[in-house]
């Protein structure tokens, strides 16, 4: 089974809440980027699509602050930070 | 001078370390990124209470927010061709008080954020640390997200696992990607009688389901996990990001699509999604502590792989730092020789060789064993065995360390016979 950014974030949307943040929390250097495609694959909320070899952030607003991406791009082209405070992914599991 | 001691992030280990320096009548400031502690934060969660109360008798607080009582662990293995499975059973009464508690962390953080309220400590919720304030190379504060500068004497980074204090502070780099496991978890609404009868609750008897093998482990490490709530059901996947091939939502729905799973989650509704990434510490532990600051619990590198378990080495570590950063104060002596008392504590304790043991199943199993199938059934068995004899035993470190050993040594053979024939004949 394979699915692409697109899908995943139609299965995922809905499931979990977040606060609108100033902060871009991940960025793509696009200088840096080798358009291996990691990150497009492996995120798990469909942040990331590949466009004209390079990684794109598509869909910032479905970010968790997870940091996989920043950790598994093989030459450091993504950066990563937490937002302003009292914003971003939030649950409530109760 | 602001504060006696800054702490950031409101989890396990910076409430009580802000709890345990505001006791002793320091000034402290509690800081969280979060509008309340535990929003932003995910976890199984199950927090094993072996000798909890001991060391922290104001845990056991009939106010304390749990989910359920658990009493045991039950295993399943899954063989490869992801459907026959068998079961092992920790053996394990009904007992007061339980083993474990499962917990949701948006009521659980708040309740301990609390104690260190009560105890004096000042909370500042909504507030991110951006960086820390330095003299020399000494850490003397932090830097808010809107800029503000809070200078302290001591600053204790127990912010997660993503830990930006730690690098700001220098403590460490950027992890390598051999250092990071993700977990990906549904919540699951359900019924408290669905529940009761997919956990086989029928004698007040509660467990929680660990799931190895199977074909939702990516690479040679993972396991999936069904914790049972009150009305929900946790479900989650841990694999290391170095062994990630396929995307986790992927695997998670393999593991979704097993039969039993499938049983077991009749009815319900997934109403939660998260992503979060745990430690793996197969390099070792960070640098965890320096002039003016300490890191703790995630910040500092403190999972126990094995099982997946992090809030008991937050627990301890964070008191660990309390208490030094109570006689570095006294003495008047914050610099790295004042703080490097930290790094004894958590050396000594069952942190380290919790660290140690990770570590070295995880050298032991890459190199031993190189066959990728019967590596990951390994692998599992080690983890599920381990778990087993230490939550009956009731012990977390010595304990588990020397099963290990003798299982290594003498219950390995076993093992793969027994999941030979298995193999064979079917389950
Ligand atoms: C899915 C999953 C399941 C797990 N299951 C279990 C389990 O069942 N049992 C178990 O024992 N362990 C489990 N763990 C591990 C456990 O969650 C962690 O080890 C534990 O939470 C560590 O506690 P901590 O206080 O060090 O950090 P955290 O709990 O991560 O707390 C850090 C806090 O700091 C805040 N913060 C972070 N950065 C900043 C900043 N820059 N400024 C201000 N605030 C900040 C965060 O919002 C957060 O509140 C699990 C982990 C995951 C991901």
């Amino acid at each position: 089974m394979k699915i692409t950014p697109a899908e995943l974030r139609e299965k995922v949307k809905g499931l979990y809440e977040v606060i609108p943040r100033e902060t871009e929390v991940v960025k793509v250097l696009k200088e840096e980027c080798n358009g291996c495609g990691k990150c497009a694959d492996l995120c798990p909320v469909g942040v990331y699509e590949i466009n004209e070899k390079k990684a794109e952030v598509v869909a910032i607003e479905f970010c968790q602050e997870c940091g996989l991406c920043y950790h598994v791009c093989p030459v450091g082209a993504i950066t990563f930070t937490y937002p302003e405070g009292g914003t971003g992914i939030v649950y409530k599991w109760a | 001078m602001n504060y006696d001691v800054i702490v950031v992030g409101a989890g396990p280990a910076g409430s009580v370390a802000a709890k345990l320096c505001a006791d002793k009548g320091l000034k402290t400031l509690l800081l969280e990124m979060g509008r309340e502690p535990g929003e932003k934060n995910c976890s199984g969660t199950t927090i094993p209470l072996f000798n909890l109360y001991e060391d922290f008798p104001w845990i056991n607080d009939p106010e304390m927010p749990i989910t359920r009582n658990v009493y045991s662990n039950t295993h399943y293995w899954v063989f490869p061709d992801g459907e026959r499975w068998f079961k092992t059973e920790a053996v394990g009464g009904v007992v007061t008080p339980p083993r474990a508690v499962n917990v949701y962390r948006d009521l659980w953080d708040p309740w301990l954020a609390s104690k260190a309220m009560d105890a004096g400590a000042e909370l500042r919720k909504s507030t991110t640390v951006w960086d820390v304030i330095k003299e020399g190379d000494a850490v003397c504060g932090v830097v808010t997200h809107t800029g503000e500068k809070i200078r302290s004497g001591v600053v204790i980074a127990a912010d997660g696992l993503n830990s930006m204090v730690s690098i700001k502070a220098g403590l460490r780099d950027k992890r390598r990607v051999d250092e990071y496991g993700v977990c990906v978890k549904y919540d699951f609404e359900s019924t408290p009688e669905h529940i009761e009868v997919a956990f086989n609750m029928a004698d007040g008897q509660v467990a929680n389901e660990s799931w190895y093998g199977g074909t939702w482990s990516s690479g040679r490490t993972g396991y999936c996990w069904l914790f049972p709530n009150y009305d929900s059901i946790s479900v989650g996947l841990f694999t290391l990001l170095s062994d990630l091939k396929e995307n986790p939502f992927v695997l998670m729905q393999r593991f979704l699509e097993h039969p039993l799973v499938k049983t077991k989650l009749k009815g319900a509704k997934p109403r939660y999604y998260s992503v979060r990434n745990l430690n793996s510490c197969k390099n070792g532990v960070d640098k965890t502590c320096a002039d003016g600051i300490m890191a703790v619990g995630d910040a500092a590198g403190f999972t126990c792989v094995v099982e997946g378990c992090g809030i008991p080495a937050a627990l301890w570590s964070g008191k660990f730092a309390a208490e030094t950063a109570i006689d570095a104060i006294a003495s008047g002596d914050v610099s790295y020789s004042g703080l490097k008392a930290y790094e004894t504590k958590w050396k000594n304790s069952f942190i380290a060789r919790d660290m140690a043991g990770s570590k070295k199943t995880s050298d032991w199993l890459y190199k031993t064993v190189g066959a990728e199938g019967i590596g990951l059934f390994i692998q599992h068995a080690i983890e599920g065995w381990m778990l087993k004899h230490g939550w009956s035993e009731g012990g977390h470190d010595d304990a588990c360390r020397s099963l290990m050993e003798d299982f290594i040594q003498s219950q390995l053979p076993r093992y793969l016979k027994l999941y030979g024939s298995l193999y064979e004949e079917g389950v």
